[in-house]
Formats: structure tokens, sequence, C-alpha cells
């Protein structure tokens, strides 16, 4: 058993955890000693190297037993990807704000510290079972996150960006802990597996009503981070006023965690609910035909809100903010299944979304910094003369649209499958339509790329290249292309999703 | 009342059965979801008129308006149900069933949360006569408000906020548990902060002293919020419960169980719960705000004063007075007491016709809250009554003055009105007449009784600190009696003082007509004497006192009876008293009132600058927090840079934010806010104007939508 673990073990178990506690650490000793003005470069090497230390540990125990530990902290498959989903990309976050040549250099360690803290509070985000850790992961990772968003503060944008975030994530965490401790009244306890046991108690007594209101009230918290309608109006004001490197982080590595937390949440807690397991279907109650119609409801308006708004926009970081809620809508379409080919569909998707989001972040940080613009505009022309990086471009939109033969198409092909056998064909039919709306917009930065003449006033012609940001985008871009990941990317969802189902 | 709900008192077990059969007969099993009707309807008009009020013809004005007309009936028709029953144990509970829902639910064998916590409805004497009075004069100002708001700019708001503030105060009054209470108690204080402050958001000229007193309003009475929330949360601590029977019952068990001695826990408990009463009902040291909210549109201020607000903070005391150790009574009646004669002296050095009639509100609040410490529950909850009718009446009147006046408030620009608005002048009159305790008028009976319960008490405690509300009161009513004489006095006698009361009229039938019926309720609404004219002068046979009996008695009847002469005699001899010095100083104008302030010089600057007690909030309370900003921002600057600076620089935001609320809790803009500060204040500015609350306002709608439609579809 788990709890009968000695101490030593235990700290084993939650190594990772440690190991960027350190780092955090030692980052911020070394920013407060006046590092962080005078040599940027040092920080972000101390930082990826803990980082990669992180990673490491994570996958030397992707393998091992699954465990709680101290009565709280889950250690299993899921979270373990998830953590190591989390690191990865705030490694990614960090190689972009180094190659961000629009922000000052003052800043840099703050940023890196920040953006580990925010790491560290996803950790425990994804790996809890008990309601209790999994607000505190969450306010961890929300809290670094608005002091992220504001963090250059003679930057008028961000510091507006940053109090609306904070305004509209205390509405939302306020929300959710009040469904949380509507839970935990009813139910007298804060462990989702216990809480799942009560849960088809008062289900059985005729309350699910009483279930569903703070379901309702907690999807309230999560819509808010993973931006679903109809919590997501902070979103692009949020991802324009922030710089892009802090705005990808929001849109993969923030959104990554509540999406695994919700995953967990609801396969735990609500399993007993959900009669959830590899060949049952839902039971017909009340309850779960509340909480489907709850969810699809959610997921099909917001794939309509963030692709519909999208079209019309300018900025790029605006219109992949919208992108972006379009997608949290293609995931939670996942979600809304309530069974395990949802569950796993909608988190190989999640990988997915990893891969081609930040990628398409990167692309607009790499023509920002040649350009001096984060407009469509100042992408006229760029693609003759960036060949790797517009190429690279092409393939994050195909992705994102969907097209074959990229991952993109993939992840949707197995959310939809999933969406029609669980009984919601209206909703695959609903992506469907809505990949080719997101055609339009996502195609009209590839025209700018390249059948637009370039304009005469934005080019800066001794702009030097960023070779590292362009190597990363390759990378990306060969990870999207290459169709043939996707059924280890499929089995690592699988391995997650069985974990939580089979706890 | 209460008593019974005790299940003790004089009633034998063959009465109770006999009450309880007549009340079934009066009472059918369709009575529970006839009174849910009442708070329901407005909520239900509050629900289609904050959706598509704008939308409706006219705005949608008659929805809450007709919906508050319909409770009102039903309210007033099960009053005079219970009315003719005529049985002081009454109560809905014990003749009817009830229903109750159960809002949690759990493991039988689990101990922790709210296992099994459930509401149902409370309907007893008091209940009764409070809902009828709430709907009724809820519709009144309903209906008042759809001449007066007309033009308004934003005319749906203000009736959609208006039945919202209606349906908490009448669900509060049914509900039988605190923590109901507390969730409707919250709901009142979120409206009465959007009507108080509702023409700050007036889309074509804002007026900003609304925000500051909405403001004030709303963080004042939250001050008392906490204490009450805290003091219910003692009580569930120690008692497992909130239902009000079930307390009444576990307290008097933990008391007997203690040798009749109460825990000083329970004083603080009790003293805690108080305070929300204090913050509520504007006793002192939180009565800052009301004089302030007189900044909301005139209806408002009726409401506020007359029928809600106010009234629940005397409504919680009474319910919780069996909670009260006799130290908390004291201290009860002692905030009372004092809270009556501080306003008065106030009172008399205002010359807005509006703020002399907010502080004589506090003043009188002061009495009933008195009276409950003391014992006289019954006779608070009279005076309330009573004090509801003239209190409206006289604020109606001086909405028609200054209406009447093209919009003038201060009485020294008055005179002579006398001639050129008579029924208004006859109607505030009565009332006058009514809130000094003049026989013949509902407000002596009123305040009779209360004087009369206080000396009771003293009598039967003994002891120096028990006689003084008594004394407190006495002086408080002479006082009472002078100023609302120098109102009328200033107001309708002597010449016109300035050009616009030369030119004064009658104000229009629609304001005279509700002046008429609040008047004639001012004169009989106490003891309807007028086919016993006799009877009007002997003590006992008010109709509410028949009614509702105080739980305990202190003093032996014959005492009692004692007490009541005393009391009348003093209570008589105070108002005679009060009149007549008003006589000398402004109708026969033997005294000069100016060299008399001359004379007094400082002492008389201070009552007139109301103590100075915004002043000292502003030393204290104030100042004290943005010291406390101040210097996080001076740490923040001087000491950490780097990381700290990311971090603290949204706690400098929020701690600003919270600065800035701070700075509009008083009157008169702060002005010692450092760079760092108004930096912030910039950026919390646009945020206010800015497009976050519409988010925010976007994302409750769509929750509810949401909400609504898998609840629909489903069940």
């Amino acid at each position: 058993m788990a709890d009968a673990l000695s101490y030593l073990d235990a700290l084993k178990y939650i190594l990772p955890e440690v190991a960027l506690t350190i780092g955090l650490c030692a980052v911020l000793i070394w920013d407060l000693l006046g590092g962080g003005a005078d040599r940027p470069r040092e920080g972000a090497w101390l930082s990826l190297g803990f980082l990669g230390l992180t990673c490491l540990l994570l996958i030397q125990r992707l393998g091992w037993q699954e465990a709680t530990v101290f009565g709280m902290v889950r250690v299993d498959p899921l979270a373990t990807v998830f953590k190591l989903f989390i690191a990865t990309a705030v490694g990614l976050v960090i190689a972009f704000d180094l190659a961000d040549r629009r922000q000052p250099a003052e800043g840099k360690g703050e940023t890196w510290f920040l953006l580990l803290t925010a790491a560290l509070g996803g950790f425990f985000l994804v790996g809890t079972g008990n309601l209790i850790l999994l607000y505190l992961g969450l306010e961890t990772l929300g809290l670094s996150s608005y002091a992220l968003a504001g963090i250059h503060k003679r930057d008028r944008a961000g510091a507006e960006a940053s109090l609306k975030y904070v305004v509209y994530g205390a509405l939302a965490s306020g929300v959710l802990l009040f469904g949380a401790s509507l839970l935990y009244g009813m139910s007298g306890t804060l462990e989702m597996r216990e809480m799942a046991r009560f849960l088809v108690f008062a289900v059985d007594e005729g309350r699910s009503a009483q279930v569903l209101l703070p379901t309702l009230l907690i999807l309230v918290g999560f819509g808010f981070k993973l931006s679903l309608f109809p919590f997501q109006w902070w979103a692009p004001d949020v991802y324009q006023g922030v710089s892009t490197p802090i705005a990808a982080f929001l849109a993969v590595a923030s959104k990554g965690a509540a999406l695994a937390a919700l995953v967990r949440l609801i396969a735990v807690a609500y399993s007993g609910l959900l009669r959830l397991g590899p060949d049952t279907f839902l039971p017909e109650t009340d309850f779960t035909r509340g909480f489907v119609l709850l969810l699809a409801l959610m997921s099909a308006a917001t794939m309509l809100f963030g692709n519909l708004a999208a079209l019309r926009q300018e900025n790029l970081k605006r219109l992949l903010a919208y992108s972006s809620i379009g997608h949290a809508g293609y995931m939670l379409m996942g979600v809304a299944v309530l069974g395990e080919a949802g569950f796993r569909a909608a988190l190989a998707y999640s990988f997915v979304y990893y891969l081609m989001t930040l990628g398409a972040f990167g692309m607009v940080l790499y023509f920002a910094n040649q350009s001096g613009s984060e407009d469509i505009r100042g992408l006229h022309g760029m693609g003759p003369r960036h060949p790797l990086a517009a190429t690279a471009t092409i393939v994050f939109l195909a992705s994102l649209t969907g097209l074959p033969p990229t991952a993109g198409f993939f992840g949707k092909w197995y959310l939809m499958v999933a969406a029609w056998e669980g009984g919601l064909p209206w909703l695959a039919l609903l992506t469907a339509l809505m990949s080719v709306v997101s055609l339009f917009y996502y195609f009209r930065i590839a025209r700018a790329l390249f059948l637009r003449p370039e304009e005469e006033a934005t080019p800066l012609p001794d702009a030097p290249r960023t070779p590292v940001l362009g190597g990363i985008l390759a990378v990306l871009a060969a990870g999207t292309l290459v169709f043939l990941w996707f059924e280890p990317l499929l089995a690592a969802a699988s391995v997650g999703v069985e974990a939580v189902l089979h706890w | 009342m209460l008593a019974s709900l005790l299940q003790h008192g004089a009633g034998t077990a063959g009465h109770a059965a006999v009450a309880a059969g007549a009340a079934a007969e009066a009472f059918g099993p369709a009575t529970a979801g006839w009174l849910l009707a009442v708070p329901l309807l407005p909520l239900a008009a509050w629900v289609v008129q904050i959706l598509v009020g704008r939308w409706l013809p006219r705005q949608g004005d008659w929805l809450p308006t007709g919906a508050m007309g319909a409770a009102a009936v039903i309210a007033i028709w099960h009053f005079v149900k219970v009315l003719a029953l005529h049985d002081p144990e009454f109560d809905l509970a014990a003749a009817v069933e009830l229903p109750r829902w159960k809002f949690f639910f759990s493991d039988p064998s689990l101990t922790t949360g709210l296992a099994g916590f459930s509401a149902g409805i409370l309907y007893d004497n008091v209940s009764a006569a409070l809902l009828a009075m709430v709907a009724l004069v809820s519709f009144l100002v309903h209906l008042f408000s759809v001449g007066y708001m007309q033009g308004d700019s934003r005319y749906n708001v203000f009736f959609s906020n208006l039945a919202l503030f209606t349906f908490a105060m009448l669900a509060l009054v049914i509900s039988d548990n605190l923590l109901f209470f507390f969730v409707f108690w919250e709901i009142m204080g979120l409206c009465s902060y959007l009507l108080i402050g509702h023409l700050a958001a007036d889309r074509k000229e804002p007026k900003m002293s609304a925000a500051w007193a909405s403001m004030k309003a709303f963080m004042t009475t939250r001050i008392g919020d906490i204490c009450l929330f805290i003091g219910m949360m003692m009580m569930w601590k120690a008692f497992g419960t909130l239902s009000f029977r079930e307390l009444y019952a576990a307290v008097e068990a933990h008391v007997a169980g203690h040798g009749g001695d109460w825990s000083p826990w329970l004083t603080g408990a009790g003293i805690m719960m108080f305070l929300g009463a204090v913050g509520k009902s504007a006793q002192f040291p939180l009565h800052v705000w009301l004089p302030d909210a007189m900044e909301g549109p005139t209806p408002v201020s009726a409401m506020i004063h007359a029928a809600t607000m106010v009234a629940a903070g005397v409504y919680l005391t009474a319910r919780i007075y069996l909670l009260l150790s006799p130290t908390a009574q004291l201290v009860v009646a002692c905030v009372g007491g004092f809270t009556a004669l501080f306003a008065a002296t106030i009172g008399i050095t205002q010359f807005d016709i509006k703020k002399v009639l907010a502080w004589s509100t506090i003043s009188q609040l002061g009495y009933m809250i008195c009276a409950i410490g003391a014992g006289g529950v019954a006779a608070g909850l009279f005076h309330m009554l009573t004090h509801a009718f003239f209190k409206a009446c006289l604020f109606l009147g001086s909405g028609s003055v200054i209406h009447g006046c093209h919009h003038e408030q201060d009485m020294r620009k008055m005179g002579g009105l006398r001639k050129k608005m008579p029924i208004t002048y006859l109607a505030m009159l009565v009332s006058t007449l009514a809130i000094s305790g003049v026989p013949l008028f509902a407000g002596y009976y009123s305040k009779d009784t209360i004087i009369a319960k206080a000396l009771e008490r003293g009598l039967a405690e003994g002891g120096l600190i028990w006689a003084l509300p008594f004394w407190l009161l006495v002086v408080a009513a002479a006082i009472t009696s002078f100023y609302m004489f120098r109102l009328i006095f200033m107001t309708f006698h002597g010449r016109p003082r300035a050009h616009c009361s030369e030119h004064a009229h009658e104000s229009p039938w629609t304001m005279t007509v509700p002046l008429i019926v609040l008047g004639t309720l001012a004169v009989l609404g106490g003891k309807f004497w007028l086919l016993d004219p006799l009877g009007a002068f002997s003590a006992g046979g008010e109709w509410f006192t028949e009614l509702v009996h105080d739980p305990v008695h202190f003093v032996d009847h014959e005492t009692a009876h004692h007490a009541h002469l005393t009391a009348m005699g003093w209570s008589l001899a105070a108002a005679g008293g009060g009149i007549f010095l008003s006589c000398l100083f402004y109708l026969w104008r033997r005294l000069d009132p100016a060299r008399v302030a001359a004379a007094l010089g400082a002492c008389y600057r201070l009552v007139y600058d109301k103590y100075r007690f915004d002043e000292l909030y502003l030393a204290t309370v104030v100042r004290g927090s943005l010291v406390v900003s101040h210097l996080a921002a001076w740490l923040d600057r001087t000491f950490v840079d780097g990381l700290v600076n990311a971090v603290g620089r949204i706690m400098a935001g929020l701690g600003t934010a919270s600065a800035a609320t701070d700075r509009v809790v008083v009157d008169g803009a702060v002005n010692f806010v450092g760079e760092a500060t108004a930096a912030a204040g910039q950026r919390l500015r646009r945020l206010q104007t800015g497009r976050i609350q519409q988010y925010a306002y976007f994302t409750f709608a769509g929750a509810v939508v949401l909400a609504a439609v898998v609840l629909y579809r489903v069940f």
C-alpha cells in the first residue's frame, strides 16, 4: 500500500518536484545576486539544466508502480506523462523567451523563476487525487501566471492584461472553491476516490441536481484555465497583452495541466456515477444525461465562439488566442463523451495541440523579431526570405486546421470517432464544420507569408536571425508532420487514462 | 411568540391542541405554496426583468410592480387570517405540514460536512405581520417609483434591483434558520449597494457622491455582516444547527445544564450576531452610512428606512433574543438607548430636511433595539411597524415638499408652506405628532410600551447600569419631539424665507394620496380607537401586543402596571417639554436658536459635524490602511528589487484597490495617496470602466443559462 511507504521511499516518488524546487530556488538566488540583468543566458541554462534533470527523473519514473504519497500526491502514468508535458513546454518557453528580442533584458531572471514555479504548481495539479492539493496546484500555477503576465512593469498593455487576468482568475477560482466546498459538504471528504462513493449515494437518492450544480461550479474554474465558453473572455485580451513566450506558456502548459486534472477529477470522483470502464456504457441516469449535455454544450459553444471570432482578427496573438479557445472546445468534446475512448482522444489531442500551438507561437515570435510587428500585415512577403521558418509555419497551420497528413488530422479524427461512437454525432459534425471555417483564418496567415508583396515600411533588413528559434521550430514542425508518431502519443494517453480509470 | 417555538409557556396542552386545530382549519395544505409565492413572485419578476426587461413595453416596470401587488395581496390575506385566529401561540408549523428542503445529504454514518442540513418556512405572528407590512410598503414604493423614476436612464435596471431587494427581504422574514437568513441578508446588502449607487451609473450625468455613499453603506454594513457570520459559526460549532427553533432549545438546555449560568462564549456569540444588526440597522458605532444613503433615489430611501434593510436588523435582534445572555442583552439595550439619544442630538442641528429625517430614523431604530435588549421584544417590533407608517409618510411628505419647492432641501429657505401645501402639511403634522409620542397617535402606543419595558427591566434588575436605557430613552423622546417640531415649524410656519418657498405649490394627487393613506395609518395604526374613544388613553389593548407576547416577563403584573404608568408620565412630560421648547424657539420666536448655538460654541459645532465620526474613521481606519499600503509600497520600492517586484506588483495593485475602496468609504477625497498608488489607481479606474465587469457578467449569465438548459432538459 502506498500509505505504508517510508518517508524516504515517498521522497523518491516526488524527486522530480524536489529537483524542480531546488532549481527554482537556485534561479531565484542567482537572480537576487544580480545575475538576471547582466548575464541572462546563464540563468536560462541554469533553469533548463534543472528542467532537464527533472525530465530525466520523470522519464525514469514512467515505468514505476503507482503510488499515493503523503496522502495527497498521486504518482501514476497520467501524472508523470503530463509532468513531462509541462516541464518540456516550460523549457521551450524559456528558450523562446531567450530568443525574444523585443523584450527588455531585465526581468528575465524573474520570468524564469516564475515559469518554474508555475511548472511546480502544474505538477501538483496533475498529480493529485485530493481537492485541496488540486486547488493549491491550480492557484500556484495561476498566481505565477498572473505575475508573469505583468512582469514588465513599464508595459501598460501587459499591466492591464495582468490585472484583468488576476481579477477574472480570482472570480473563477472562487467559484471553483465554492463548488468544491459543496461537494465536500455533501460527501465529507476531499479525496476524489472516496467522494465517488458518496456521490453515487446522492444520485441514487434522486438528488442529481444537487451534484450537477457544484459540478458546474467546478467546471467554471476549469473553464477559466482551459478558456472554455462562457469563461474564455479574458483569453484574447491577455494573450495579446503579454509577451509571446508567456502567451505560449498560457496556451500550452497551463491548459494541458488543467485538462489532465479535469480528466482525473471526472474519471475518479465521478467514476461511480459514470460506471466508467473499458467496455461499459454510460448508465441512463438524470445525472449522466445532464453532465454529458453540459459538457457537450460547453464544447460546442467554445468551438463555435473560438472559430467564428478568429475570422476577423488582425493581430496574430489575438488570432491564436481565439484559435486556442476553439481547440479547447475540441478537447472538451473528448471529455464530454465520458468514456475511456473520449478521455484518450482528448489527452492525445492535447499532445498534438502542444506541438502545433507552441510552433505557431514560435512562428509569431520569429517573424516579430524580424519585422517588429505581431500583426498579419507584418508577415507580408516574409515567406521567400525565410523559407525554413515559413515552411514550418505551413505545417503548423495545416495541423491546426486538421489537414492530413499532419498530427492535427489524426488527433481530430480520434476525437470525432470517439464522439460519434459515444452518442454525440452532432458534435463530431460540428467539429468537421469548424475545421472548414478555421481553414479561412489559418490560411490568411499562409497567404500573407507567400502571396502578398512585402510592405515598404515594415521590414528590418538588418535584424539578425535567431537560429535557435528556427531550430526549435523545425523540430516541432517535424514532430507535427510525422504522423507515425501518433501511435506512441495515443499509447501514452491510453496509459494515463487507464491509470486513473482503474485506480 | 418566540416562546411558543420553545414549547414552553402559559398555554396548557389542551389549549395548544385547540389552537392548532383552529389554525389547521384556517390554513389549508396549500398555505406553504402561497407563502412561498410571496418572495418568489418578485424573484421571478427580477429574473425576467434583468434578462429581457429592456425590451418589454414600458421597459417592464409593470412586471415587478404587478408581481409585488400580487405578493402584497397574498401576504395581507394570510395576515388577516392570522389576525382572525388571535392566538398568541400561533405557529404555522404546528398547524399544517410544511415542506422542508434537505440541501445536503450524506452517508448516515458520516459526521462531517453539513450532514442533513435542512431549511423550511417560519410563519408565526411576527413573520405574518412583518411579511404583510414589507409586501405592502414595497408595493407602494414600486408604484411610487413608476412615476418618480420616469425618464431615468437605467429605468429597467432600477426596477430589477428593486425586485431583487424586495425578494431578499421577504424571503428573510420567513426563513427558519440563520444560514438562509444570512444568505438573503447578504443579497439585500448587495441590492442596497446597487440602489444607493443607482444615480452614480446614470448614463447622462453620473453622480459621484452616490458612488461614495453606496460604497460607504456597503463597507460599513459589511463589517457587521462579518461579525454576524462569526457569531453564526460559533453557534454552529457549538450546537450543530442553525435553525432558530433548535437553537432556542439548544441554548436553553445548555444554560440549564450549567446551572442557569451563561457561558462567556455564548455572550460573545450573541454580541457578535447582534453586531450584524448594528451594521444593518445603523446603530452606533456603525451608523455613519445611513445619512449618506440619502444619495439614492427617494423611493430607495423610503424602502431602506421603512420596509427593508434597517427593519432586517431589528428583526434579527428579535429572532436571536432568546440566544442572548443577560450581559449581551444589556449591551443591546445600551447600544440602542445610546444611539437613540446620540442620533437625536444630531437631528437638532441639521438643516437639510431629509438629513433630519435620516437621523431621526437612526434614533427611532435605537428605540427598537433598546426595547428588545430590555426584553420588550413585542414592543420593539410594534414600534418598527408603526414607525414604518409614519416614517414612510414623513419621507414621502418631504419628497412632496422638495418637489413643491423646486428641489430645495434646505429648511432655512422654506417657511410658510402651511397655506400652500395643506395636505402635505397635515399629513406631516400627524406623523410628527406620532413620532413625538403624543397620545391618540400610533407612535405614542409603541413608544410608550418601549419606555415602560425599559423601566420594567430596570426595576427588575436593579442597579445603576440597567437604569440607563430608561433615562436615555426619556431624554431622547424629549429631543425627538423638539427637532421634529423644529422641522414642522421651519418648513410650514412663519414667512417664506426664499424665493423657492414663495412659489411653492401642492403636489399632484399621485403623491398626496399615499400621504393621506399613510397619515391615516400614523393615527390609527397603533390602536384603533375610533369605536372606543375613551379606550385610547388606557394602557393595553394595542393589537400588536395582544398578538405578540414577550418571551420572558421580568416583573409581575402589578409592577408592570406601575412601571407603565410611570413611563407614561415621563414620556408625556418629555414629549410636551420638547414641543414647548420647540414652540419657544421656532413658533413664538422668544428664543433665538442662532444665539443659543453661538453660546454653545464648540459644543454646537461638534454636534453639527455629527460628532466628527466620519473624520475619526477617516483618521484611524482609513488612514491606517493607507499607511499600511504606503509601507508596503515603500518596502517594495526600497528593499526588494528583482523577484519581489514582480509578485509585489500584483499585491500592490490589490492593495491599492483596497486602499481606493477605503478612500471612498468616507466623505471627501483623501489626497495623500502616493505616486505609486496614483499610478495603480489609474489602472484600476480603467479596469472599472473597462470591460472586465462585462466579462464577469457574461460569465455569470453564461453559467446561469447553461445550468438552466441542462436542468430543464434533464429534469
